[in-house]
C-alpha cells in the first residue's frame, strides 16, 4: 500500500540503514592500520515491495548483514607459510651465530691456530735443541687447544640458549591456544544466534597466524564458527579447551627438554618428532641435529689430531732422552648409558690400538645373555655371549664390560665425543717434546720432528682421506651453504609472504580514498533520506491544510 | 586491482628495507675490503681462501726454513773455504820443506806454523751459529773437536791414599815427551785435592818441563781428566805405567789427542716442501775425519803428520804428509761442491716458492676480495636506487582523496 506513511517508513529505513553504513565505514577507517584486520561492509537490500495497482512497490532499504570481506583460501596459505617463515628465520639466526664461531675470516680462529701449530713444529725441527722453540711451540698448542674450547663452548651454549628458546615457545604456543579456545568460545555464542563475528574471527585469524609460526598446525572448522586446532601427527591442541604443551627434560640429550603435550589424562604424549615446521621445528633441528653435527666434526678434527701427534709424539725422544710419550692428553672414550637401562652394568672404553680407531659411533646393547657391539655409521658389528666380566676390542677401543646388564640396556660409545672442549697437553716440560728419532741425548736431531710438522699434509682416513686444514674447510663450506640456504629460503618465503600479504590487502585491506567516497555517498543518502522525511511531513500538512480550509 | 593502504604503505617499507639491506651489505664489502665476510657470503669460496691461507702460511714457513738452512749452508761453506786455505798454506810448507836446501832450523819454524794452522782447523771444525755446533753432527750442543789433547780417566774409588815406594809412581806421556813421576805419599779424601797433586807433581817433573810439557788435571764428578796445556797436532796426555796408574783410574781411560771428534754422523734435514727434505749440515766425521768417504783421510792426523815430521826432521815424513794433505784438500772440496749443491737446490725452490707465493696471493685475493671500483659504482647505483624509492615514496604516502574534500 503506498501512501505518505508509507514514504514515511522509507525514511526512516533508510536513515537507519545509511547511519549502519556510516557506522561499518568508520569502523573501517578507524582500523585502518589494524593488522590482519578485514574490512566490514553493510550488505543493503531493499525490503520485501508491497503489492499495489499497477504494480509492486517498494517499502525501503535495510542492512541484512554486516559482512567480512574475506577470502579464506588466502587466509590459509598466509597461516600455513608462517609455519615456513617462522622455522627459517630461527634458522638463519642460529647459523649466523654458527657462523661467526666458524669466521676465520678476521685472522682468528681453528684454521689459523692450526697452521701456527705447524709453523711452531718447522721451528723446532729447525732448531731441535732451542728451548726458545719448544716454549714457542707449547704456547702454540695452547693456543690451538683453547680455540677449539672456545669453538666447543660458543657451539654448546648457542644449543643452550636454543634450549632456553624452545622453552619460551613452548609458553607462547600455550598463551596462543588458550586465547584461540576463548575467542573459540566468543565466536560460538554470538554466531549461535545468527550475528557475524567479524572482528573476533579477525582476531582469531590473527592469532592463528601467530601460532602457526611457532608450531605447524592444522585447523578444522567445527559448527557455530568453531575452529578445532592439531598439531604433529593430529594431535588436538584446541579443541573446545586448549591443551597445554610441555618442555620435559630429557636425560638421553643432555637433558634438553622434549616437547610433549598434556591431554590432561595423567599421561603426556611426545610430539617432539612429529612437529613438521614452524619455530619449534628449526630450533629442535638446530639443537639436535645441526649444531650437533658441526660439534661432532669439530670433535673429530680435534680428535684425529690428538690421535695422529700423540701417535708420532711417542715414537720419539725428548731432550731428556725421554721417550713413548704423549704430547696431547690421551684420548679418554666416552660411554653413555641410556636413561632407561634397568641393569646394573659398568661398561668403560679405553684406547686399545689408536691406528685403528675410526671415530664413528658405536652402540653395544644386551639381549637375551648376549652382547651385540655395532658400529653406528658402517653397521659392521659382533654378538658374543655376555659373561661377567668380559672385556673385547672392536676397531681399536678396548671395551670392559662387567656387572649384570638387562635386557635391553643400550650403550652408546665413542673415542671423539667432547675431545674438542677438552684437549689439553700431556706435558709442560718442553724437554720432553720429541723431536728427535735417535735414543735420548742427541739435541741436534730433529727428525721426528720432521714427521710431526708433516702430519699438516697427511690425509686422515678418519677425516675422509683429507688432511686436517681441508677437513676444518670442509665444515666451513658445510656451515657456510647451510646459511645460505637458510638465508635464500627465508628471502623467498618472505615474498611469497609478502605477495600473499598484498593478496590479502587487496581483497581485505581499508582504502582510505574508497572509505572517504563511501563516507561522502552515505552522507548524501542520509542527508536525502532525511529530506525524505520532510517532504512527507510537507504532504501530510498539506493534507491536515485541505482539511481546515 | 583494489589497492589499500596498508598494502602501500607495506610495499614502500620492504622496498626501502631491501634497499638499505643492499646498501648495508655493499657498505660492509667495501669497508673491509672483502666480498666473503662470512662463510656463507660464498659457501664454496670460504674453503678455498682458507686452504690458499694455510698454503700460504706454508709457503711462508718453507721460506724460513730456506733461509734458516741457507744461513747454515752459507757458514758451513765459507768455513769449509777457510780449512781448504789453511790446508793450502799446509800444502805449501810441506813442498817447500821437502827440499833438501832447508836446514833443520828451517823445518822446526815450519813446524810452528803448522801448529798454529792444526789450532785453526781444530777453531773452524768448531764454529757455532746461534748456538749450534755447525760440524757436530746431530750432537750440535756437544762442542766436537777436542783442541787440547786429554786422558779421561775411569772412576777412582776415594779416599785413594799414597803410600812411598809402593804406589806412587806415574808413567806417562805429554805431547810425546815421557816420563815417570812420584806422587808424594797422602790419603786424598777429596777428589779435586787428589787432581790438584797430580797436576803439581807433573809439573814439577823436570823432563816434561824442560821439553815444555805441561797438563791441567781436573776431577770430574768420579774421575780424573788430564788434560794437555798445549794445542796442535801433538796435543795428548797418555797415561803408560806405572803402580799409581789403577787406583787414580788411568789404565782404562779414554785417551783423546787434539782432533778427536766428539759428534756424531746425524743428518740434519729441512723442510723445504711438503715431503721434501734436504740435509743441511755436514757431520764433522766425515768432513774432518774422511769417515764414510771412499778413501777418506783424516784432515787433522794428516796436519800433525807434517807438524811431527818437520819438528823430527824427516823429509820423508814430509812427503808422506804431503800426500795425505793433498788428499784432505780434495776430500774438504768434495764436500763444498755436495754443500753448493743443496745450496743451490734450495736457491732455486726459494725462487719457486716466492712465485708461487705471488701466485697463490693473487688466487685467494680474486676470490676473497672485491673489485673496489666495481663495489663502489655499485654502492653509488645503490645509493641512488635508495633516493629515488625514497622520492617516489614521499610523494605517493603523502596525499590522499581528504586532502581535496572541504
Amino acid at each position: 500500500m503506498s501512501n505518505i506513511l508509507g514514504i514515511f517508513n522509507i525514511g526512516k529505513l533508510a536513515l537507519f540503514a545509511n547511519q549502519r553504513a556510516l557506522a561499518v565505514t568508520s569502523q573501517n577507517i578507524a582500523n585502518l592500520n589494524t593488522p590482519g584486520y578485514s574490512r566490514q561492509e553493510a550488505v543493503l537490500q531493499s525490503t520485501s515491495p508491497a503489492n499495489d495497482l499497477p504494480g509492486q512497490i517498494g517499502t525501503g532499504v535495510q542492512v541484512t548483514e554486516i559482512r567480512r570481506v574475506f577470502d579464506q583460501f588466502i587466509q590459509t596459505q598466509l597461516t600455513s607459510e608462517q609455519s615456513t617463515l617462522g622455522r627459517l628465520d630461527v634458522e638463519k639466526g642460529a647459523l649466523a651465530q654458527v657462523e661467526a664461531v666458524f669466521n676465520d675470516a678476521q685472522g682468528t680462529g681453528v684454521s689459523q691456530s692450526l697452521s701456527q701449530f705447524f709453523s711452531a713444529l718447522h721451528d723446532l725441527a729447525n732448531n731441535p735443541q732451542g728451548i726458545a722453540e719448544r716454549t714457542a711451540l707449547l704456547e702454540q698448542t695452547r693456543s690451538l687447544i683453547s680455540q677449539f674450547s672456545t669453538a666447543n663452548n660458543q657451539l654448546q651454549q648457542i644449543r643452550k640458549d636454543l634450549n632456553g628458546e624452545i622453552q619460551g615457545v613452548i609458553g607462547e604456543v600455550n598463551s596462543l591456544a588458550t586465547q584461540i579456545a576463548n575467542l573459540n568460545g566468543q565466536i560460538r555464542q554470538a554466531e549461535v544466534s545468527g550475528q557475524n563475528a567479524n572482528d573476533l574471527r579477525d582476531q582469531r585469524d590473527g592469532l592463528l597466524k601467530d601460532l602457526s609460526e611457532k608450531i605447524d598446525i592444522h585447523t578444522i572448522d567445527g559448527e557455530f564458527g568453531q575452529v578445532n586446532v592439531t598439531v604433529g601427527q593430529g594431535t588436538p591442541l584446541v579443541e573446545s579447551k586448549a591443551y597445554t604443551l610441555q618442555g620435559v627434560a630429557n636425560a638421553d640429550n643432555s637433558g634438553f627438554v622434549k616437547v610433549a603435550l598434556d591431554l590432561g589424562t595423567g599421561s603426556t604424549t611426545d610430539i617432539t618428532s612429529s612437529i613438521g615446521n614452524g619455530q619449534l621445528k628449526g630450533l629442535i633441528d638446530l639443537r639436535d641435529n645441526l649444531i650437533p653435527g658441526y660439534s661432532d666434526r669439530l670433535d673429530r678434527l680435534a680428535a684425529t689430531i690428538v690421535n695422529e701427534v700423540n701417535q708420532q709424539h711417542q715414537a720419539g725422544y725428548g731432550l731428556d732422552g725421554s721417550t713413548g710419550n704423549n704430547f696431547f692428553s690421551p684420548l679418554a672414550p666416552t660411554v653413555t648409558g641410556l636413561s632407561r637401562n634397568t641393569g646394573s652394568g659398568a661398561i668403560g672404553a679405553t684406547v686399545n690400538n689408536p691406528t685403528l680407531l675410526t671415530f664413528d659411533p658405536y652402540r653395544l646393547s644386551f639381549a637375551g645373555g648376549n652382547y651385540t657391539i655395532q658400529n653406528l655409521t658402517t653397521g659392521a658389528s659382533s654378538t658374543a655371549a655376555y659373561v661377567n666380566p668380559t672385556t673385547i676390542t672392536f676397531e681399536g677401543l678396548q671395551i670392559n664390560m662387567a656387572g649384570a646388564p638387562a635386557n635391553g640396556d643400550t650403550f652408546e660409545i665413542s673415542a671423539h665425543q667432547g675431545v674438542a672442549g677438552s684437549m689439553a697437553l700431556a706435558t709442560t716440560d718442553p724437554r720432553k717434546i720429541a723431536a728427535a728419532s735417535s735414543a735420548g741425548g742427541v739435541p741436534g736431531d730433529n727428525s721426528n720432528a720432521l714427521l710431526l710438522a708433516q702430519l699438516q699434509e697427511k690425509g686422515v682416513t678418519a677425516l675422509g682421506g683429507s688432511t686436517f686444514n681441508d677437513f676444518y674447510g670442509q665444515t666451513v663450506g658445510q656451515i657456510g651453504s647451510d646459511s645460505q640456504a637458510a638465508q635464500h629460503s627465508l628471502t623467498a618465503e618472505k615474498v611469497i609472504n609478502e605477495n600473499l600479504t598484498q593478496q590479502r590487502g587487496e581483497v581485505s585491506g581499508v582504502s582510505l580514498d574508497e572509505e572517504t567516497t563511501n563516507l561522502i555517498k552515505f552522507q548524501r543518502a542520509f542527508e536525502a533520506s532525511a529530506r525524505l522525511i520532510t517532504v512527507a511531513d510537507q504532504l501530510l500538512q498539506t493534507i491536515l491544510d485541505m482539511k481546515t480550509t | 586491482m583494489r589497492v589499500s593502504d596498508q598494502m602501500l604503505f607495506q610495499s614502500v617499507m620492504v622496498q626501502l628495507q631491501r634497499q638499505t639491506d643492499s646498501l648495508f651489505n655493499l657498505q660492509e664489502q667495501v669497508s673491509s675490503g672483502k666480498r666473503i665476510n662470512r662463510p656463507s657470503d660464498d659457501p664454496t669460496g670460504e674453503p678455498l681462501v682458507l686452504n690458499y691461507g694455510k698454503t700460504l702460511a706454508t709457503t711462508d714457513q718453507y721460506l724460513r726454513n730456506i733461509d734458516r738452512g741457507d744461513s747454515l749452508m752459507t757458514q758451513s761453506d765459507s768455513t769449509l773455504q777457510d780449512v781448504s786455505d789453511q790446508l793450502q798454506r799446509a800444502h805449501e810448507l810441506a813442498i817447500q820443506m821437502a827440499n833438501a836446501t832447508n836446514s833443520p832450523a828451517d823445518r822446526a819454524n815450519a813446524a810452528k806454523e803448522v801448529k798454529e794452522i792444526f789450532g785453526q782447523l781444530v777453531a773452524m771444525g768448531n764454529r757455532s751459529v746461534e748456538g749450534r755446533y755447525l760440524f757436530a753432527g746431530d750432537q750440535t750442543t756437544t762442542i766436537p773437536f777436542v783442541d787440547h789433547g786429554n786422558y779421561i780417566g775411569t772412576a777412582a774409588a776415594l779416599p785413594v791414599t799414597i803410600t812411598a815406594g809402593v804406589n806412587d809412581q806415574l808413567t806417562l806421556s805429554v805431547n810425546g815427551v815421557s816420563s815417570t813421576v812420584t806422587l808424594p805419599p797422602g790419603n786424598y779424601a777429596s777428589g779435586n785435592a787428589l787432581a790438584s797433586q797430580v797436576q803439581t807433581t807433573i809439573n814439577a817433573d823436570p823432563t816434561l818441563s824442560t821439553a815444555g810439557a805441561s797438563a791441567t788435571v781436573t776431577f770430574d764428578t768420579d774421575h780424573l781428566v788430564v788434560t794437555s796445556n798445549a794445542t796442535g797436532g801433538t796435543s795428548a796426555v797418555i797415561p803408560t805405567g806405572g803402580t799409581a796408574q789403577n787406583i787414580l783410574g788411568l789404565a782404562t781411560g779414554t785417551n783423546r789427542p787434539s782432533g778427536t771428534y766428539l759428534g756424531d754422523s746425524g743428518e740434519i734435514s729441512q723442510l723445504i716442501g711438503p715431503n721434501t727434505p734436504v740435509i743441511v749440515n755436514l757431520p764433522g766425521d766425515r768432513v774432518f775425519k774422511g769417515v764414510g768417504v771412499a778413501g777418506g783421510v783424516d784432515v787433522f792426523s794428516a796436519v800433525a803428520g807434517l807438524q811431527g815430521a818437520l819438528e823430527t826432521n824427516n823429509v820423508a815424513g814430509i812427503q808422506a804428509a804431503l800426500t795425505n794433505i793433498s788428499a784432505a784438500q780434495e776430500q774438504v772440496t768434495n764436500e763444498r761442491v755436495t754443500l753448493g749443491a743443496r745450496l743451490n737446490r734450495m736457491d732455486a725452490t726459494k725462487t719457486v716458492l716466492s712465485d708461487f707465493k705471488l701466485s697463490i696471493t693473487q688466487f685467494k685475493s680474486n676470490i676473497e676480495n672485491i673489485d673496489l671500483t666495481q663495489a663502489i659504482s655499485d654502492l653509488s647505483l645503490q645509493q641512488t636506487a635508495l633516493q629515488a624509492t625514497r622520492a617516489v615514496a614521499a610523494r605517493l604516502i603523502q596525499t590522499s582523496l581528504l586532502d581535496f574534500l572541504h
